[in-house]
């Protein structure tokens, strides 16, 4: 166990980071932990080249006219920003990273079921991002993260390129979801229960049943569109005798329940945070975790309502209104769960409980608006303008980006057995969140006024949003450079940590921090993971102690 | 400190130690394999979903001056189907731990598979053949996309099939311990139902 004088990453005992040394110990490793680092700092730099490109959209919208780049340009920057941060950032994100790195461990399992596979997965990434990396060096895509035909059939930018890595990266996808299914389904410690399950588990296993079913669509979509611009048939492109609403059907077959795969990991987190946080069993935990699965399943009968305006029947975008209607209802039994979790608890604002409650309120906002979308006579007037710009932006960065860094903050200790400077945790999180904000709120209200999506210029009428969006989107940069910053220096100099620093009460929060080669030294117990009135917080290793009952049959 | 788990451990492993347990769960391969194979129904489901929406544009199928699908098609569904009962055949041999018939049947599904593949080859070929600018149109497209799909499928199966042909002379496999076999074929009977599915699709719907 650490001293409290040892600061820094630990490297004299024995943990999953010092089992082995060598580069090529972690690039062959099959350890889930390793791999779940890896596919860290990997996540990270392809949301680093997704927030460059942010950034640079931001400016160049800063004011109305031209500023950095032709309009050209533009149109690549923001296909770059979309397809890196849904395909390589968005989706691998939580479950790939924190998924890869907890779901084992909590469940009390040595390892993934399929642990090559698991790393296979993550050399597929690989693959996948090289190939759109590729695509940037070469001539990069201007089609939009969409990749609408027939517009990607014809352009001369290398979207066969990209499409291929996207078409890679569904492979890691799909590689994930399987692990996690079969993990959860046969490698669960003996006598624990479904719903001994954290909830995280259960949102991770409605994530990766989208993952499997879906994924390969959009593998034949794009594989479709790679042929077409290659032979020239059309399948696609109308000029050819094609059909692009067809492109469309398939391609949100897919990419309306990928939100889902974005969301609910994020839902998972949140469950875990704000319970632990609050100190208070989570309240209605089988209505969370059954929700989950329900949102799985309505989200594969969607698609339709990105498509109000294609020219679908009018009877299509009737039916389709309603079933997105009722994803509103699991999404708010979760919302209402999590506010009744913090009802009479025992609220600590820690940094993972900070970015759990933005999570919620941010997730709240995007899912609202949402409703103004799914309306069939509103959707007409807003859609393809920044209304439909700051809805998804709340889901998706709002909601997975806060989510991502709640899992962060929440798991950082466990993960290198290091605290970061909470302080600083603090002001970061007070810019993320006022910067997110003040980039993406004025964005509903120019949208709504009309300001059409993927335009390089606008007209000096909606020029003042523009300028509050762009000084939200640096500030925002600021709160995450900081970020980085506090990160990378808890590992230097960062106060150790003992096993349970926060409270937790899943098997995680069990075992050492870094944990062992194989989670566990001894057979774990599966527990209630929400029971935390047996826990107790010992000043002497600034960590939440065993359970109350082992502490008192330790003193008889 | 109380009940904490101490890190690293102070004696070195016991036999009996969690550390030494086995984490396989026998189970988790099949299980595993199902999943994947849901994961490849959608793909091919999708791919003739769209095969279908585009066919149905046209009014004949063959388009007119379009050659007819060769009737090797026959042939390879033949092949196909003898090699999945060769393989149902190792797989029940071995259950009874019947090695002899098991590794005979293992290189007679080995060879058909192959077989499968050379046929398939010079279908391709024949309607290439037969006009030269059937592989611009759709007709000649969603045929090739298809059963070229299709094909990589096989290319992937025979994989499995030359391990398990190759460690079924080495006594690898017994009636208890034989979850390659059963997962290989498995996988088999599986590309089998998806190539009658594309084969009543493509060559006998009209």
């Amino acid at each position: 166990m650490a001293t409290t004088t040892a600061v820094g990453l630990d490297t004299s005992t024995r943990n999953y980071i010092t089992e082995s040394k060598g580069i090529k110990s972690w690039l062959l490793t099959v350890d889930h932990k390793r791999i779940a680092i890896m596919y860290l700092i990997s996540v990270l730099s392809a949301f680093l080249i997704g927030g460059i490109a942010a950034v640079l959209i931001r400016t160049e919208l800063a004011e109305p006219g031209m500023q950095l780049m032709t309009s050209d340009q533009y149109n690549q920057v923001f296909t770059l920003h979309g397809a890196v941060m849904v395909f390589m950032f968005i989706i691998p994100g939580i479950p790939a990273v924190f998924g890869n790195f907890a779901l084992p461990i909590m469940i009390g399992a040595k390892d993934v079921a399929f642990p090559k596979i698991n790393l296979l997965s993550w050399y597929f990434w690989l693959a996948g991002t090289l190939f759109a990396i590729a695509s940037l060096l070469i001539n990069s895509a201007d089609t939009g993260w969409t990749f609408y035909t027939p517009y990607s059939t014809e352009t001369e930018t290398a979207v066969s390129t990209i499409l291929f890595g996207a078409f890679l990266l569904g492979f890691s996808s799909i590689f994930t979801g399987l692990n996690f299914i079969v993990t959860i389904h046969k490698l669960r410690a003996p006598g624990m229960t479904w719903y001994q399950l954290p909830l995280f588990c259960w949102s991770l296993y409605a994530t990766s049943v989208i993952q499997i079913l879906a994924t390969p669509v959009l593998g034949i979509t794009l594989l479709l569109v790679m042929v077409e611009r290659f032979m020239g048939v059309g399948i696609f492109n109308p000029a050819l005798g094609g059909d692009p609403v067809l492109f469309q059907h398939f391609f949100w077959f897919y990419s309306h329940p990928a939100v889902y795969i974005m969301i609910l990991p994020g839902m998972g987190v949140a469950s875990e945070v704000i319970s632990i946080f609050s100190r208070k069993h989570i309240f209605g935990y089988k209505f969370i975790a059954w929700s989950s699965v329900a949102i799985a399943i309505l989200g594969f009968f969607v698609w339709g309502h990105h498509m109000f305006v294609s020219g679908q029947s009018k009877m299509a975008g009737l039916v389709f209104s309603a079933i997105t209607f009722s994803v509103a209802i699991p999404s708010a039994i979760k919302v209402f769960n999590w506010i009744s979790t913090m009802y009479k608890g025992n609220i600590h604002l820690e940094a993972p409980m900070l970015y759990g409650l933005a999570f919620i309120f941010l997730f709240t906002i995007g899912g609202l608006t949402g409703l103004f979308l799914s309306t069939l006579a509103t959707d007409v007037h807003l859609h393809d303008t920044y209304f439909i710009v700051a809805h998804f932006h709340y889901v998706m960065v709002g909601s997975m980006m806060m989510a991502f860094f709640a899992a962060m903050h929440h798991w950082w200790p466990k993960m290198f057995g290091v605290m970061y400077n909470k302080k600083l945790a603090m002001w970061a999180w007070g810019l993320v969140f006022f910067g997110f904000n003040l980039t993406f709120f004025p964005q509903f209200i120019m949208g709504a006024k009309g300001m059409p999506r993927r335009y390089a210029d606008y007209i000096d009428e909606f020029a003042n949003y523009h300028r509050l969006s762009t000084a939200g989107s640096y500030i925002l940069t600021v709160g995450i450079a900081m970020m980085a910053v506090y990160f990378y220096r808890s590992l230097k100099n960062g106060k150790r940590t003992s096993h349970n620093p926060w409270g937790g009460g899943s098997l995680e929060w069990r075992t050492s921090s870094p944990p062992p080669h194989f989670n566990f030294d001894e057979e774990p117990t599966p527990l209630d993971p929400y029971n935390f009135d047996d826990l107790v917080y010992s000043e002497e290793d600034e960590g939440y102690v065993g359970h109350r009952l082992a502490h008192e049959s330790e003193l008889h | 400190m109380i009940g904490l788990l101490h890190y690293p451990p102070e004696k070195p492993d016991q036999p009996d130690d969690w550390r030494n347990k086995d984490h396989h769960n026998p189970e988790a391969g099949a299980f595993g394999l199902f999943l994947f194979l849901a994961s490849l129904t959608m793909f091919f489901g999708a791919s003739l979903l769209s095969f279908l929406i585009v066919r149905s544009r046209f009014e004949t199928w063959p388009p007119p001056d379009m050659p007819p699908l060769p009737s090797a098609m026959w042939l390879s569904t033949i092949i196909l189907a003898f090699s999945s009962y060769s393989m149902q055949r190792a797989l029940n041999a071995i259950r009874r731990d019947r090695t002899r018939v098991f590794s005979r049947s293992m290189i007679v599904t080995a060879v058909l598979a192959l077989a499968f593949l050379i046929v398939q080859a010079f279908n391709w070929y024949a309607i290439l053949e037969a006009n030269t600018a059937v592989k611009s149109t759709i007709y000649g497209f969603t045929f090739f996309v298809l059963t070229g799909l299709h094909a990589l499928h096989v290319i992937g199966g025979i994989v499995p099939i030359w391990v398990v042909t190759r460690r079924a002379n080495t006594g690898r496999y017994s009636a208890k311990d034989h979850d390659g076999v059963r997962l290989c074929a498995y996988y088999w009977h599986f590309l089998g139902v998806v190539w009658i599915i594309l084969f009543v699709a493509l060559f006998l719907i009209n």
